[in-house]
């Protein structure tokens, strides 16, 4: 089976199966414009991926050959699709380390891997009062005071009022 | 981007993924959600706003989706106003109509269809109730399509929504005949639709129904057609009378005979081409004798459901009675009669003999000695010169095996039949017990 290399922007080399880097859809662009001279010989340089996110990539590559082929029959990968219980385990981490992972699999065009990923964060979001999704997620306030005005305000308003009496229109 | 060395000490913030990414999530978000993100950010604010210009013409609000947020009626407000420039179908799922009047200063001009849908058996529950008619009018000036579910109305200032074209009252239990009047003298409605859960309503009288010339499609129940007076004849003469759905759970063959059999004199009504029906009968025998008297009917679609007693027995149709049918409804184009068990071949092989324009024989979940029957309907189409299409033939779950579609004399004979294993028909929503007539242009 045919291997390439594919290094990370600290310098680590993974020797790769390539069908299964081809998952990546920018790394297959990269082959077939620039076939290959020497077997074996291939080194692509990927700066914008780390080491330790390439090798998550690359675990979820081999975990997933049937991305490649999606990509190879030139359709959409599937938009919102179900998240497996292996990919929930996989996607566990700390939200950097799920950041970067977005941001390569981004780079290197891996729609099926983004889009679990995404997925992912949308769900750590859903439910979550604006305040807590700031907090959780580090997310710089940049409006103006007047601005702010809008935002929402912590008090201890019950949601649902005794409705029983309030047959009064106009009554809020 | 990650970066040589990748363990920096600083926090992870989601504004690190570059604008794609975060679109792609905050797409996964409610629209309420999509909101409150936009709020904490210029840069989210800006995602949000190009989402929204092409995502949210259509927008479902429900109370859960405020729930865990504390919000405040000024954030509400501050909510449908950023939605307003770009909304145009607006959805009320079980929302808390006190929501609904904080909107009471605005205008929301974009906003062509509302519909809200209420839950009348919810006790306890503030009711949306004829004043809200009036807000409705000042909030939404531009309002065509309106449906109102399980409210508390009497009908009162419907008649103000004077761009409302289709209006749809679904379970609302205090409607009041009077104020039908105005309704269908003011109001250049096309579609009307009181049908849904009409067991339930108080009986209003529609009498005035007849005096809405714009009328197209009509969704009304049985007992509407009577009360006061007869309206169906008035009914008929509607000038633009595309649908009419009845909805009958014990006098269907009263129906069908006043529409049917129309007590104006000829040419004063307007003339049916397609007739439904769904549901179970007790004498079918009288029910096709009514309905060979629509002559020019070129679209004819039965559908029987099992009756729960006979353990999902499926209905039984007589060969003379089709017969007899197949000989006055010669103008046919599309026949389907679905779910039923047929005597004998002889009754379908009539339709395909006298009905020369014949281009679909539907005869899903039917039952009707399976194989035999396409041998002989090839054999009679063989025989029709005239014939310039193959007959289409819809079996699925028919008792006639699908491979059949594959075998050699089906196959050396598709100019004369096409054997079809998988259609659907184009309508799968089928009330029980709703007579649909559809009328010439």
């Amino acid at each position: 089976m045919p291997v390439i290399k594919l290094q990370s922007s600290d310098g680590k080399i993974f020797d790769t199966d390539i069908e299964t880097a081809k998952c990546s859809s920018t790394i297959k662009t990269l082959l077939e414009d620039c076939p290959l001279e020497a077997e074996n010989d291939t080194l692509i340089p990927l700066p914008n991926v780390n080491s330790a996110i390439l090798k998550k990539v690359l675990t979820w590559a081999e975990h997933h050959p049937e991305d490649n082929a999606e990509e190879n029959e030139g359709e959409a990968a599937r938009p919102m699709v179900q998240i497996s219980a292996w990919d929930a385990e996989f996607l566990a981490m700390d939200h950097g380390s799920l950041f970067e992972l977005i941001l390569a699999a981004n780079y290197l065009d891996m729609r099926n891997l983004l889009n679990a990923a995404c997925m992912t964060v949308a769900n750590m979001i859903k439910g979550h009062t604006a305040e807590e999704i700031r907090q959780t997620f580090h997310i710089t306030n940049d409006f103006s005071p007047s601005e702010e005005d809008l935002l929402p305000v912590a008090t201890e308003v019950p949601e649902e009022e005794d409705e029983t009496t309030s047959t009064v229109y106009g009554d809020i | 981007m990650t970066s040589a060395s990748d363990t920096e000490p600083t926090a992870a913030s989601l504004l690190q993924l570059n604008d794609d990414v975060l679109a792609l999530i905050i797409r996964q978000l409610n629209v309420y959600q999509q909101f409150q993100i936009g709020r904490l950010n210029r840069r989210l604010e800006s995602i949000v706003q190009m989402l929204w210009r092409t995502r949210v013409r259509n927008v479902v609000l429900q109370d859960e989706m405020f729930g865990r947020s504390v919000t405040n009626s000024r954030q509400f407000v501050a909510f449908i106003q950023a939605l307003a420039p770009h909304m145009q179908r607006l959805s009320c799922q079980q929302l808390d109509v006190r929501r609904l009047r904080l909107l009471s200063s605005h205008t929301l001009e974009s906003i062509h269809s509302l519909e809200w849908l209420g839950n009348a058996h919810r006790r306890g529950r503030v009711r949306f109730v004829d004043e809200d008619v009036r807000l409705l009018h000042r909030v939404f000036p531009n309002l065509k399509s309106l449906k109102l579910r399980g409210c508390q109305i009497t009908g009162k200032y419907l008649c103000d929504l004077e761009h409302l074209t289709d209006l749809r009252l679904d379970d609302c239990q205090f409607l009041e005949s009077q104020h039908f009047r105005d309704i269908f003298r003011q109001l250049r409605l096309r579609k009307f639709d009181i049908m849904e859960d009409c067991d339930e309503v108080n009986c209003c009288d529609l009498a005035d129904l007849q005096l809405c010339p714009t009328l197209e499609h009509i969704k009304i129940a049985d007992y509407h057609l009577c009360m006061e007076s007869d309206i169906t004849q008035q009914l008929l003469r509607l000038p633009h009378l595309r649908k009419l759905s009845i909805y009958s759970k014990n006098f269907v063959f009263d129906v069908l005979s006043r529409i049917a059999r129309p007590t104006s004199p000829p040419g004063a009504v307007r003339l049916i081409e397609a007739f439904r029906f769904s549901g179970v009968l007790h004498d079918y025998g009288r029910f096709f004798r009514e309905l060979g008297n629509l002559r020019q009917l070129t679209r004819l679609e039965l559908h029987g459901q099992p009756e729960e007693e006979d353990g999902d027995q499926l209905q039984c149709l007589e060969d003379q009675m089709l017969r007899q049918l197949a000989s006055q409804l010669r103008e046919l184009t599309e026949l389907h009669l679905c779910g039923y068990q047929l005597e004998s071949p002889l009754g379908l092989l009539e339709f395909v003999i006298n009905c020369r324009q014949l281009r679909v024989l539907d005869i899903t979940r039917s039952r009707c000695h399976g194989e035999s029957f396409v041998w002989s309907c090839i054999a009679i189409l063989a025989k029709q010169r005239w014939r310039s299409r193959p007959l289409e033939l819809w079996i699925r779950h028919s008792d006639i095996n699908p491979e059949i579609v594959q075998s050699p004399r089906c196959l050396d004979n598709t100019k004369l039949i096409k054997v079809d294993a998988k259609q659907i028909g184009p309508n799968m929503d089928y009330t029980s017990g709703v007579l649909k007539f559809s009328f010439v242009r």
